[in-house]
């Protein structure tokens, strides 16, 4: 009777291992990134095969650009909200809602402007093969015109590498 | 009186069964017919559902081929949980860095808290 239930939790225990071996033993990279102080980045290092220089280098150039993007989000949500009062306040457009729109796009214009220099600035500190993967990827995602709205949409997978 | 009466008594009766030999002889295979006897008793007695449980439990793991099949189901089935749990916690991972990234660098798709 006993060899019977050691079979039984013995097969039941090596099953938990062999579960957590794969699971914990694949995960490792996921499971680094998440617990790191800049996942975003932790991960980029990671899809895109950055050394340890070059990581530093793409925090450097994110930390340089952040202020200005938080200066970009700032002037896009004070424009919203004045288009969003002037389209309120009447039912035809106005001199005033023409205006606002045009400020609107050269908002756009800038931003897609620091954006696109941001972006090759980091491509340029990757190897050339992931720099290009980057770049499609990332112009993919931000530059389209369905990603241009605030709130934006699922992000795709970067390419695959060959 | 009475007592030291009642102890001799006892004495010649005890010397008495002492000469008593029994001479009888089992029959044949009894042990056997006892056993089978009991089975049978034990049988005809309700039993819970526990116990035919564990009865067939230990019945079945007594064989080796199966005990053999049982671990190695038990093992691929842990590892093939452990295989697609890890699977999909990649992607839920990626899924979630790319979109923070993105977030980080596109004021278009920064998260509005």
């Amino acid at each position: 009777m006993k060899r019977s239930w050691l079979i039984i939790l013995g097969g039941l225990a090596l099953a938990v291992c062999a579960y957590a071996c794969i699971y914990f033993g694949t995960t490792v990279a996921e499971r680094s990134v998440e617990r790191s102080n800049r996942p975003e980045l932790a991960w980029l290092q990671m899809e895109f095969q950055l050394t340890d220089a070059q990581l530093t280098r793409v925090v450097e150039l994110h930390n340089a650009y952040a202020p200005k993007c938080d200066e970009m989000c700032r002037a896009i949500d004070a424009k919203n909200a004045e288009i969003k009062r002037l389209l309120a306040a009447t039912n035809v457009i106005t001199p005033e809602i023409k205006q606002a729109l045009a400020q609107a796009a050269e908002i756009r214009a800038e931003c897609e402007t620091a954006m696109l220099d941001h972006y090759y600035k980091v491509a340029q500190t990757m190897p050339a093969e992931q720099g290009r993967r980057y770049l499609e990827w990332v112009q993919q995602e931000t530059l389209k015109p369905s990603k241009m709205m605030p709130g934006g949409t699922q992000s795709a997978s970067p390419p695959a590498m060959p | 009186m009475k007592s030291n009466s009642s102890s001799e008594d006892d004495k010649s009766l005890h010397e008495l069964l002492k000469q008593w030999k029994v001479e009888a002889t089992l029959p044949a295979r009894f042990q056997e017919r006892v056993w089978k006897e009991i089975d049978r008793a034990e049988a005809q007695k309700p039993q819970s559902t526990l116990i035919v449980v564990a009865r067939w439990i230990e019945t079945v793991f007594r064989r080796p081929a199966f005990a053999t099949v049982y671990v190695a189901v038990l093992l691929f089935v842990g590892l093939g949980a452990g295989y697609l749990q890890a699977q999909d916690k990649t992607t839920q991972t990626e899924s979630k860095m790319r979109a923070l990234y993105v977030q980080s660098i596109d004021p278009y798709q920064a998260s509005r808290n």
